[in-house]
């Protein structure tokens, strides 16, 4: 209902809703014609729909594809923000790699970006990001053998902070560049994709696996057999942010973006996520 | 009336068939058997509470009666050489049973690893400890420095006799014990033969009131074994059937060589041994406590197998406390299975380290029943650098059958240990565990 009533409200109208809730319909339609609204919203108007550039692979529970309809929190969170914009949403699925979805935005082929995407400085170079929507503690993945035989009774968290064994990561990705700042002694080893690296953990051929908590955790769901082979450690002081791509030179839509992150009362977190993937998960299964 | 109730209430058959019964019913209603769950250990509390102060009298009383006998000495020697031989056999006739059937069995068979994955999962569900751990990058800001100290010898060492009481930590007792009483022995004139006479005073009034509970043990025996079958789930034991299997068996074996030992020291058949001792046999199953377990076994080795009261007393509680066999045999089998799920070779000098540290894990886990006793297998296998935290989890998720055998071994192995150390009592008027000055007055 409240909805439905804001959309009429700003149907037509490119001035964000906020500052005008308080004036009649036919007042803010009159205001929105005199100021011409701001640039960076104009042609998301014009089309009359928002682009949404996710990547080509699902990644529940943040976006996939059930019974022929995209969901997730990725899809709501996108189609809140169209409905502030007053506008359709509309998904491209075309990037291959979380670097493609960004480049979507830079390249101006994509009004957002919104797919689980990591908040990092190189990427900040070229797009805008909004407030963070989840943060994940990072997380490291430890072949069970290896790090009984290693830290040999030490303490595990005096263990991890001087750890030198072999760490694999995903390459190019943001753990590939946090892993150098955040264990300088260890041996880096990058892999092509994530499952490369989870392998290579089980069988001992790196000590450790290093991503968040949730795509860590996700992989015990995934795969109970290696909960006997492999152990999460969660950092409790190193974050992932996750956030909303937006072209850099488009204010007015980063602030819708924000305000829409702002004015949703939860937070989700490691534990929520893993609950929601492991109903998607669920729920396929039953089909 | 009250006689038939009594009578019915002890007689064997009535008692195995109670035991039929909640079995069966532990597995048809499992709902309701977990609510019973809760009646069996308040009768376990009620043992617990009077066990503590028996074995403060007995002990004591035992030691006191050792140091000042000239024919005392033997029994400290037998006690030095035969407790840590024994769990030393013990240790070497597990690692046997494990080369003969290999407790991890087929780990290269996946979907058997996914089921035992997902019980980590499950039974790790929502706490720290077996899947997830948080540590931070930064330093702690803890500037409080520990005197570094030795967790086995921690132990051993009471700093506090009333705490190790009120906290029911039977090692700590048992060695307060042991050096209260020699030194009471050493003390001179009536006074402490009037104390010892009172604590033995002490001491069978505590026998009495573990008679009376154990007229209430078919009630509650039908409450803690319907409730403890309907704990167990039969995926973790069918994804842990190597595991169990060998556990069970080589318990089983124990058992039976613990029967011969008793019909040979006790002169009576080896069916005998069991039958003579079936109060105290029940009561392990039931309870899953040796702690609870030690006055009754004490009672039935001097009243219906007349072997030597003074030797019995001794003997039977300090065993029971120190010579934690059933513990040995957990851990010995629990650690092998632990290498071969982690698929890490073992050497002979690993298994000769295996046998040592379980005997002294075995030491260490006194006092500690059920899932604290399982979790001191980390004294072992850290040792041997073997990840414990995922097996734990699949020990606990088993623990409620293997408990069973573990009390057993540990108690009735205990039995035949004192039958080994006691000798029989030639005089009938002494077959009876009556304070001997009540008898007297």
């Amino acid at each position: 209902m409240f909805n439905t009533l804001k959309r009429t409200l700003t149907l037509g109208s490119l001035v964000f809703f906020a500052l005008f809730a308080n004036l009649s319909v036919a007042q803010t339609v009159q205001d929105a014609d005199a100021l011409a609204g701001p640039p960076d919203l104009l042609g998301i108007a014009e089309r009359g729909k928002l682009v949404v550039a996710m990547t080509s692979f699902d990644n529940a529970p943040f976006y996939s594809v059930k019974d022929g309809h995209l969901e997730g929190i990725d899809v709501d969170l996108s189609e809140d923000i169209a409905a502030a914009l007053g506008v359709e949403v509309e998904f491209d699925r075309t990037a291959e790699t979380f670097n493609d979805v960004v480049a979507k935005v830079k390249n101006g082929e994509a009004d957002l970006a919104v797919s689980k995407i990591s908040r990092t400085n190189s990427r900040a170079l070229v797009v805008a990001f909004s407030n963070p929507y989840v943060r994940l503690k990072n997380a490291l993945m430890f072949n069970r053998l290896s790090l009984a035989q290693k830290s040999q009774g030490k303490d595990l968290g005096d263990y991890v902070r001087e750890f030198d064994g072999n760490l694999g990561v995903i390459e190019k990705s943001s753990f590939a560049n946090f892993a150098k700042t955040r264990f300088p002694n260890a041996n880096i080893i990058a892999f092509k994709t994530w499952g490369e690296v989870v392998d290579a953990t089980i069988s001992g051929t790196v000590d450790a696996a290093y991503r968040d908590e949730f795509e860590v955790r996700r992989i015990a769901e995934d795969r109970p057999e290696t909960s006997i082979s492999l152990r999460t450690v969660t950092i409790g002081d190193a974050r992932d942010a996750i956030a909303v791509a937006v072209p850099w030179n488009a204010p007015r839509l980063l602030a819708i973006v924000n305000q829409v992150i702002d004015d949703r009362a939860t937070e989700l977190n490691a534990d929520d996520i893993i609950a929601m993937y492991r109903n998607s998960i669920a729920v396929e299964g039953a089909h | 009336m009250m006689r038939f109730i009594t009578k019915l209430l002890s007689n064997p058959l009535f008692i195995l068939a109670t035991l039929g019964a909640s079995i069966l019913f532990g597995v048809k209603f499992p709902d309701i058997s977990q609510s019973l769950d809760p009646i069996g250990g308040y009768y376990i509390s009620f043992l617990k509470m009077i066990v503590l102060p028996y074995l403060l009298t007995t002990i004591t009383i035992g030691i006191a009666s050792v140091a000042a006998d000239p024919k005392g000495a033997r029994y400290t020697w037998r006690i030095v050489v035969i407790y840590p031989l024994s769990m030393i056999l013990v240790a070497a006739l597990s690692v046997g049973a494990c080369f003969l059937l290999p407790p991890a069995g087929n780990t290269s068979d996946g979907e058997a690893m996914a089921a035992l994955g997902a019980i980590v999962n499950k039974e790790s569900h929502g706490d720290q400890s077996a899947n997830r751990l948080e540590v931070t990058l930064s330093k702690p800001k803890v500037s409080e420095t520990q005197i570094a100290t030795y967790p086995i010898i921690d132990r051993f060492v009471p700093s506090n006799v009333f705490e190790s009481l009120s906290q029911g930590d039977s090692l700590k007792v048992v060695i307060f014990c042991i050096i209260f009483g020699a030194a009471l022995a050493r003390q001179d004139g009536a006074g402490s033969f009037s104390l010892l006479a009172n604590m033995k005073i002490v001491q069978s009034a505590c026998i009495e009131v573990i008679r009376w509970l154990n007229l209430l043990l078919p009630i509650t025996l039908f409450a803690m074994v319907s409730g403890q079958v309907s704990k167990v789930g039969a995926g973790p034991l069918l994804s842990l059937a190597p595991f169990v299997t060998v556990q069970v068996l080589t318990a089983c074996v124990l058992i039976l060589i613990s029967a011969l030992i008793i019909a040979r020291s006790a002169r009576v058949s080896p069916i005998d041994a069991f039958v003579k001792l079936r109060e105290t046999l029940i009561l392990a199953v039931t309870t899953r406590s040796s702690f609870a377990c030690i006055p009754v076994a004490a009672r039935e080795l001097v009243e219906k197998l007349h072997f030597n009261r003074f030797g019995t007393e001794l003997v039977m509680p300090l065993g029971t406390t120190i010579c934690r066999i059933g513990h040995v045999q957990y851990f010995v089998i629990g650690t092998i299975f632990v290498s071969q799920m982690y698929g890490v070779d073992l050497t002979l000098a690993h298994y000769a380290l295996i046998i040592i540290t379980s005997v002294a894990a075995g030491f260490a886990s006194s006092g500690a029943s059920g899932a604290l006793g399982v979790v001191m297998i980390s004294i072992v296998t850290d040792a041997l650098h073997l990840p414990v935290e995922a097996a734990i989890a699949l020990f606990i998720a088993v623990d409620p059958i293997i408990d069973v055998f573990r009390t057993t071994v540990l108690v009735y192995g205990n039995c035949a240990l004192t039958a080994i150390m006691t000798p029989l009592e030639k005089d009938p008027a002494l077959w009876t565990s009556e304070a001997p000055e009540a008898r007297a007055a």
